[in-house]
């Protein structure tokens, strides 16, 4: 009995080990598979290496292909289908990706040939040189020169010339030593004909140098290396040149400073993602008229026109109050509540009492109901500030609402919407396909160009246009939708709702102000 | 020479986008999948032949799948019964999807792609991502980024026509984590 539980324990351990080198087989295989892949988060790294949950995720699409049978090359022909070749991190060797394999190994050819070419020729020099013969006058005037004691810097020509005079003293000391015994005649004779050669050399340059008008030399062609010498060194400067201006405008266009800590440091150039930088033309200008500009973009529900404007103001006062204050609420439409609490929070921190960043940042805290009793001090200190009045009863409203139900009722208190419908003036009908968007808009009666309430947007539409408007369609999450209202439509042509364009058609209803639960509200676009 | 070869490389280097991943899919069959939905019925892309597709994948995490999400809304209200939004949530856990979706209101169908099978089936790294499919289940169109109601209504037309668009649109997006 001993014995057969023996051999069952020895059968299971044998029957783990050969699982467990198989998992290790199979997570090698992955690992290798893997390692060739790039991650489509992080890019820079392998599958096998990136910590991104879609690495996680590709290598377990490996695992089960490997499972299945399929060999590598399936599995990272798979991958390419889906991402193409960006996704290996070694480009394949074929078509334009050769460069990349090439261009070293051309490169480094280039240079062992250029480096051979080069050897080549200096060593033929070295080797022509004692072939040269050397100008009997200019020998003379060398030997003439060695003889005097006070070279450099005697009499002549030409300016006092060191190498030269360097060389005569060699020239002396030769004989010097020759004289002492310490030379043998053999080798005077060698040193003595390679000073006065190099001697000869260096006089035949300054001389060259020294003379008013050379002649051509009619060794090369007439003009052909002067000329050469002339346009090298323009050629340089004109590529260095625009070289610099090249890379001054990439660098430029894609990198600028940051305008908020919401903004990247990449620019539109680059990613097509980036918000717009301060570098940008209209970013410039007074802050004052920047900040008015935005406030009546703002209200005209022109967003784009007012993000550019507010950023103008916080390129120049990161910290403006008023600005801050509208960024927030313009992000927290978009739906990035962080990064509207960010700027709310910015807009609070330099002035605490600004109703309307304590309005929109105890809103935005109410609505997503993450911090409920932050959404009542907030609406609190609101109401401290409101004088006695309508606005100061729909803030108390909202803070007892807090009290009874912090996460529900504000999206879509059951209240009754406005129906009606809008139609557009003959005279505009060809306006109305394509690309145009109805907007229908209600704001507080009496508030004139102030914030809409509630805006209905209506792609292409077909006149006449039934429409209801009620409490899904206000534009801060947790207003109420209540009355009275005035009620107005536009028809935007080129449907991009971020511009307006002169002659738009637009109206208001006749019967404004309005009460919620109204029917047969007509607006006529005219 | 060498310094204008290295000028043209560095040029074209700044000009190109290194994080923007070009899909060899627009033009092909769409891959085949099936999901789970929200409600618990099972879709298969298969399927829905005969009808325009579009399939958006999306995050609750992901700030400009929450920008377009109304958008996306109101857009598939105005659809006929030819055309199919559906929704695929990635990288997400169900509890938020869920609160995403009645936090937006949204009617069309959602599912999960729990292991991101569905995902790399269609190269997808930057969300949201929109796939126009045709009615003979040809992939006409991509979108990275949240699709302008204009373009997604053109898009949809394309698609139903069966038509290719030459380039994939982009916009604002966020990488896939």
């Amino acid at each position: 009995m001993k014995i057969v539980a023996k051999t069952a324990i020895l059968t299971l351990l044998f029957i783990l080990s050969v699982n467990a080198q198989a998992d290790e087989a199979l997570e090698d295989r992955v690992r290798a598979i893997a390692s060739e892949l790039r991650c489509v988060v992080c890019q820079n790294l392998s599958v096998a290496d990136s910590p991104a949950e879609m690495a996680v995720q590709m290598r377990g699409i490996v695992r089960e292909q490997l499972k299945e049978g399929k060999t590598p090359d399936e599995i990272r022909s798979y991958f390419v289908s889906k991402y193409g070749e960006w996704v290996l991190l070694a480009p394949p060797a074929h078509g334009f990706n050769l460069t990349v394999w090439l261009l070293p190994f051309a490169v480094l050819l280039a240079g062992l040939v250029w480096a051979a070419c080069f050897l080549r020729r200096w060593s033929r020099r070295k080797r022509d040189e004692p072939e040269e013969p050397l100008d009997p006058e200019l020998l003379e005037r060398v030997r003439a020169e060695a003889a005097r004691a006070d070279f450099p810097g005697g009499p002549g020509r030409e300016p006092p010339d060191e190498e030269r005079g360097r060389l005569y003293q060699d020239l002396r000391e030769l004989d010097f030593d020759r004289e002492a015994g310490k030379l043998s005649e053999a080798d005077y004779q060698a040193l003595r004909e390679r000073y006065e050669r190099q001697a000869v050399r260096r006089l035949a340059e300054s001389l060259e140098n020294a003379a008013p008008d050379p002649e051509p030399e009619m060794t090369h062609p007439p003009g052909a290396r002067g000329n050469r010498r002339r346009w090298a060194p323009a050629a340089w400067a004109v590529v260095l040149l625009a070289g610099g201006i090249t890379l001054g405008l990439l660098l430029g266009q894609s990198l600028r400073p940051r305008t908020s800590t919401e903004d990247s440091i990449t620019g539109d150039f680059m990613t097509g993602t980036g918000p717009q930088g301060i570098s940008r033309p209209g970013s410039s200008g007074n802050p004052e008229e920047a900040l008015r500009r935005g406030q009546e973009a703002f209200r005209r529900q022109d967003f784009k026109t007012a993000i550019e404007a507010f950023r103008t103001v916080l390129g120049q006062d990161p910290g403006h109050p008023l600005a801050n204050a509208y960024m927030g609420m313009v992000l927290a439409q978009a739906g990035h509540t962080d990064a509207a609490l960010e700027a709310l929070d910015r807009a609070l921190s330099r002035t605490p009492n600004l109703s309307l960043a304590l309005w929109a940042k105890g809103m935005i805290l109410y609505q997503e109901g993450r911090d409920p009793d932050g959404a009542r001090e907030h609406l609190q200190r609101l109401e401290g500030l409101l004088p006695a009045g309508e606005q100061k009863d729909a803030v108390r409203e909202i803070i007892a609402k807090i009290g009874q139900a912090p996460h529900e009722t504000p999206k879509a208190p059951a209240r009754p919407g406005i129906g009606g419908t809008v139609r557009l003036d003959p005279g505009h009908a060809g306006q109305a396909g394509g690309k145009a968007i109805l907007y229908i808009v209600a704001r507080p009666a009496g508030a004139g160009g102030g914030p809409p309430l509630a805006v209905k947007r209506i792609a292409a539409p077909a006149f006449p246009v039934s429409f209801s408007l009620g409490p899904g369609d206000v534009m801060m999450p947790g207003m109420a939708f209540e009355g009275p209202l005035d009620l107005s439509a536009r028809l935007d042509r080129d449907g991009d709702p971020l511009t307006r364009e002169a002659g738009e058609p637009a109206g208001a209803y006749d019967g404004n102000p309005v009460k919620p639960g109204a029917t047969n509200v007509t607006i006529e676009l005219k | 020479m060498g310094v204008g070869l290295v000028l043209i490389l560095l040029g074209y280097g700044f000009y190109r986008d290194p994080r923007y991943i070009p899909s060899p899919l627009v033009g092909g069959a769409a891959p085949d999948f099936s999901l789970e939905t929200f409600k618990g019925e099972t879709v298969r892309l298969s399927d829905l032949r005969g009808k325009t597709v579009l399939l958006d994948f999306w995050a609750s995490w992901c700030l400009p799948c929450r920008a377009e999400a109304r958008d996306l809304e109101a857009a598939w209200k105005r659809q006929g019964d030819d055309v199919v939004f559906l929704g695929i949530n990635i990288q997400d856990s169900k509890a938020e999807a869920l609160k995403f979706i009645d936090e937006f209101g949204i009617t069309f169908v959602n599912g999960q792609d729990p292991d991101g099978k569905v995902s790399v089936d269609y190269g997808v790294w930057g969300i949201p991502e929109a796939f126009f499919v045709s009615p003979t289940g040809r992939i006409t169109y991509k979108h990275v980024g949240a699709v302008p109601p204009p373009i997604l209504a053109a898009k949809l037309e394309e698609a139903r026509r069966d038509l290719v668009s030459a380039d994939s649109g982009r916009g604002e997006h966020q990488a896939i984590r």
